[in-house]
């Protein structure tokens, strides 16, 4: 299986310093990049909304927006939903090696805000089908 | 006996055959099915591409139509059930005898089951329902302990099905109304308890608050396992007590029933969790797929084994697992 390594604490640190905006610029290119190929065709229902994701052990909040089906990076430090986990656990979750709610049981994915918005994101993403570059095979644990 | 798991998208329908269930269960995207949450659940188009898919492995779709048709909107829940026939489901979920009579004589050949939200709790309202509706399986609630199960299976000619894993829910299946008095949605009305619109998460310090409407339903110390957050499983004062007042949110798990089970004549064993993610559903069917054929080669020999109790407990709601009603002590 794939699994991230935690982060040296001199990255976590580095990603501390980095300013908000630069993170939010990379992170929204990847999400188009994913788009463009696609993956993640965004609902109806995320239009207009505002995003914040942050991985607490790298320090990295990135803040961005859903407009005419597009991801942008947002300069609003406001955000509609924040989800906040490690990065490995994103990474599972993004794999589709992990369940939501299981992460978030064990107290390991967080949510704030508009919490029915956050269950049209997980529900959007599980029924999303991995592209094969992506896919974990499910049963190899 | 036949493993019947949860799906809340196609996704999760195929990681569910992948990983060796026999069955399906699904629900359209409205209140006619008791997991009527946003963003989940099934279009038309999917169901026909689900069923061509089970179909081609030899597998069953179950339809999920469980809730109870709300006055003067009862054509939503016939809407439904024509759906299901149209698209070729081999079998019908129910709650409600007003739906058992439409779909009975409307599809004289169609398979019923009746839901766990239906609540039949012993032989009589059972075999009723056979008489009346010619149901060929129930799915039995999860109030009843082995030997209630036990004298159930002997007594009708009905097919049983239990549940084996998942989430608890607070005993008064299918007519709780308990969110209701937060939040005007109960799982009768709307299919769900909890509307998310209503839920509130904040983590302050470490200390996670579940607000529902407003209301302080629960507070987890940090590190805490969380659980769903509905009224049921909420920790109150009563009495100048601080705890949970009805349910501890546990999860089932009959794992080391299953031989027990099996040797009842339970003819199912049901997966909860159509609001969980195909990774879920690919685990925990696949566990329980290995256990069921260990008890079905050797029923003498099973034993559970540590790694399927560790796959199962990893996805526990509140990260405990217990065997719920099937050996509580005191009945």
């Amino acid at each position: 299986m794939l699994k991230l390594p935690k982060p040296p604490a001199l990255l976590a640190s580095l990603g501390r310093r980095l300013p908000p905006a630069f993170l939010s610029l990379h992170f929204t290119a990847g999400l188009l990049v994913a788009r463009h190929l696609n993956w993640l065709l965004p609902p109806a229902e995320l239009e207009g909304k505002r995003f914040a994701i942050e991985v607490t052990d790298l320090g990295l909040r990135c803040l961005f927006c859903c407009r005419h089906g597009s991801f942008r990076p947002s300069w609003d430090a406001q955000a509609d939903l924040e989800l906040s986990a490690s990065a490995a656990d994103f990474f599972s979750l993004l794999q589709g090696e992990m369940d939501a709610d299981t992460l978030f049981f064990q107290r390991r994915l967080k949510i704030s805000g508009d919490t029915e918005l956050g269950l049209m994101v997980k529900n959007w993403l599980d029924a999303t089908e991995r592209p094969a570059w992506l896919r974990h095979r499910y049963l190899s644990d | 006996m036949e493993l019947v798991a949860p799906a809340g998208s196609l996704a999760a329908l195929k990681a569910a055959l992948e990983a060796g269930a026999d069955a399906v269960y699904l629900g359209l995207k409205n209140a006619t099915n008791a997991r009527n949450f946003a963003g989940l659940n099934f279009s038309e188009t999917d169901i026909c591409t689900g069923v061509e898919h089970a179909h081609a492995l030899g597998r069953k779709v179950l339809f999920a139509i469980n809730t109870f048709p709300q006055p003067g909107r009862t054509q939503e829940w016939r809407n439904a059930v024509d759906a299901a026939h149209d698209l070729g489901a081999d079998a019908v979920i129910l709650a409600d005898p007003g739906l058992m009579v439409y779909a009975h004589e409307r599809y004289p050949r169609m398979r019923l089951h009746l839901s766990v939200q239906g609540s039949a709790t012993h032989a009589d309202a059972i075999e009723l329902m056979r008489e009346q509706f010619n149901i060929q399986r129930v799915v039995l609630p999860r109030v009843l302990t082995l030997q209630e199960i036990e004298r159930v299976t002997r007594q009708t000619q009905v097919e049983i099905e239990v549940f084996g894993f998942g989430s608890l829910c607070v005993m008064a299946e299918g007519r709780c109304l308990l969110s209701s008095f937060a939040t005007g949605d109960s799982p009768n009305n709307k299919g769900v308890c909890s509307p998310a619109h209503a839920v509130r998460w904040s983590e302050i310090g470490g200390q996670l608050d579940a607000r529902l409407n407003g209301i302080l339903i629960d507070r987890y110390a940090p590190g805490e396992p969380a659980a769903y957050p509905t009224l049921c499983k909420g920790r109150f004062e009563v009495e100048g007590r601080f705890d949970h007042a009805l349910e501890e949110p546990t999860s089932l798990n009959a794992l080391g029933l299953l031989p027990r089970l099996a040797a009842m004549g339970v003819k199912a064993i049901k997966v909860e969790g159509r609001q969980r993610s195909p990774a879920y559903v690919a685990q925990v069917i696949a566990t329980l797929r290995a256990a069921i054929n260990a008890a079905n080669l050797a029923p003498a020999r099973y034993v559970v084994r540590p790694d399927w109790q560790a796959s199962l407990s990893r996805h526990a709601e509140g990260s405990q697992t217990t065997q719920g009603a099937f050996d509580r002590p005191w009945k």
